[in-house]
């Protein structure tokens, strides 16, 4: 995910949270400080607050994702076909399952169009 | 000969009702003067003007990122500026002046011939426009004259020096541009008298742009960070907005060289929007197989990529082969952004030389394929379009190699690594958007 990406997300939790609880947050810190970053996710979960809890959940995954640990080797079960209208292609190589459709992650690298 | 240079040359050479008897400008009285004619060409011109400013500074501004917004947007319109500065020196009499086949004459610098006495009724006209005063016609040339260095601010957005820009935009619109328009609109220009079709400019704006934006992408060199994260443009809303300007403004543009408010105007004008449409929904098929995503900016891309293949042909074409070179263009340009960008490994910023310069010389080749006598009057040869695509080409990157060098020494191309870092905004014009 790009900088700019985590610091829109980060920024949307600053007003949300100040909003609720009168809470100020430090955006830049926020995506440099992991620590930092988990502390304020905790807070933003001690609030009843849908909207809260979902910033929560959408800056822990851009900041802190988990460190992966291996798994047993399986055969991965063929992807299940979606229904489709003609003339959609939306099949192509970006249609895959880790394919973030807001932005594709190679766009705009080394290439505008 | 001027007859027959006048058949073979740009839209506009077959206006008639005043027949005139050398190429260049001639004195006529006001009464013989075309009010319709005159009335499209004060319309086209002022079209095209509108797409420099502001449709190329928000096409431009749309795709590179915040911190260069404005700087990119100055620069269209410092361009524009400087280039109606120096049509009204030198420019015009270069490339519309009669001289030799590769440069007009200075008889027309600082326009002291340009004639219009309401006392006498008499008012000058060029004889590839007779029939509108030669003033129009000046100001309608202007404007082609500032759209193309324009569009070669493209290729180096976001890092060039302002001040560099501006001497490197004075010098190749003298030295590249004029001569080139002479060459190819001028009757006694070489490529004119060899039959060169290019009705609006496809070769002289497109062809030419499109590779001096190539060679400023190569000598400029690449952008910190090209190729290892993501230059996101800034606001494709801009972009939209511009790319509906240039559509628009184009309507002036190849429906004004046509030189009169007549059929052949009409079809120019079919022809261009057909394209544009074209080549809108080609590159955009092309981008949703192949990428996944029909996005906006190549709805907009392609529009424009039709809209710069049509131009050599929008006097010589009928609907059907606008047609099949939008589809041509949309496709081929969208390649020549992506998988010929790849190749050539520059920096083209904004993809000058894929849009402009692959569409121009699709439209260019495509002319002399498609070209039909009962529209234009003349066929094309494909040999001779070839001829006129490879000695622009030429010419124009040699010399745009050359300008660079010399600007390079005496100012310096490009900012400093923390002022590219910091934007152009602000470390060029001291300027930011919040």
């Amino acid at each position: 995910m790009l900088d700019s990406e985590k610091f829109a997300i980060a920024a949307h939790l600053h007003v949300v949270l100040r909003r609720v609880n009168g809470r100020v947050t430090d955006v830049e810190w926020l995506i440099h400080s992991p620590e930092y970053a988990r502390e304020v996710i905790r807070v933003a979960r001690t609030e009843d607050h849908p909207e809260l809890l979902r910033l929560a959940d959408k800056l822990e995954s851009a900041l802190l994702p988990p460190v992966p640990t291996p798994k047993p080797e399986r055969r991965a079960a063929p992807p299940a076909e979606s229904p489709r209208a003609t003339g959609d292609f939306g099949a192509s190589r970006f249609a895959s399952s880790d394919f973030d459709p807001v932005v594709p992650r190679q766009r705009y690298v080394g290439t505008l169009r | 000969m001027v007859g027959a240079a006048m058949l073979s040359a740009p839209g506009w050479a077959l206006a008639e009702a005043v027949t005139p008897t050398a190429p260049g400008p001639f004195v006529i009285q006001m009464t013989q003067l075309d009010a319709g004619n005159t009335a499209w060409l004060m319309v086209s011109a002022a079209l095209v003007l509108l797409m420099s400013v502001p449709g190329l500074a928000l096409f431009y501004a749309g795709m590179v990122r915040k911190k260069n917004i404005l700087a990119t947007m100055a620069q269209t319109l410092a361009v524009c500026a400087l280039v109606s500065v120096l049509w009204w020196t030198v420019g015009y009499s270069l490339a519309f002046m009669p001289g030799n086949a590769f440069i007009g004459s200075l008889k027309g610098a600082f326009l002291d011939h340009l004639m219009m006495d309401i006392r006498t009724g008499e008012v000058s006209v060029h004889s590839l426009m007779p029939t509108v005063p030669e003033a129009v016609f000046v100001m309608f040339q202007m404007t082609f004259a500032i759209i193309t260095p324009a569009l070669i601010t493209g290729a180096f957005a976001e890092r060039m020096k302002f001040s560099a820009l501006l001497w490197f935009m004075a010098l190749w619109s003298l030295l590249v541009y004029a001569p080139v328009a002479h060459w190819v609109w001028e009757p006694g220009g070489w490529l004119a008298q060899m039959g060169a079709l290019d009705f609006a400019g496809g070769t002289v704006v497109h062809i030419n742009a499109g590779i001096a934006g190539l060679v400023c992408a190569w000598m400029l060199g690449r952008r910190i960070g090209f190729g290892q994260t993501a230059l996101m443009p800034a606001n494709l809303g801009y972009t939209m907005i511009g790319a509906c300007l240039l559509w628009v403004g184009w309507m002036g543009f190849n429906g004004g060289s046509a030189g009169a408010a007549d059929g052949r105007a009409g079809m120019a004008m079919l022809v261009t929007q057909l394209a544009a449409a074209a080549a809108a929904l080609s590159w955009m098929l092309a981008e949703w197989l192949v990428r996944g995503t029909p996005t906006l900016l190549g709805l907009c891309s392609g529009a424009v990529a039709g809209l710069v293949a049509i131009t050599p042909a929008s006097g010589f074409v009928g609907p059907q082969s606008a047609i099949v070179m939008g589809v041509l263009a949309g496709v081929g340009c969208y390649w020549g952004a992506t998988g010929l960008k790849r190749w050539l490994g520059a920096d083209d910023s904004l993809d000058v030389f894929g849009v402009h310069g692959v569409g121009g010389i699709i439209g260019a080749v495509l002319t002399g394929v498609l070209a039909a006598p009962a529209i234009g009057g003349v066929s094309g040869s494909v040999a001779v379009q070839l001829a006129g695509v490879g000695a622009t080409l030429a010419y124009s990157g040699l010399v745009t190699a050359a300008i660079l060098w010399v600007v390079d020494r005496v100012v310096g191309l490009r900012v400093s690594a923390q002022a590219e870092r910091d934007g152009l905004d602000l470390s060029q014009h001291g300027e930011r958007v919040e």
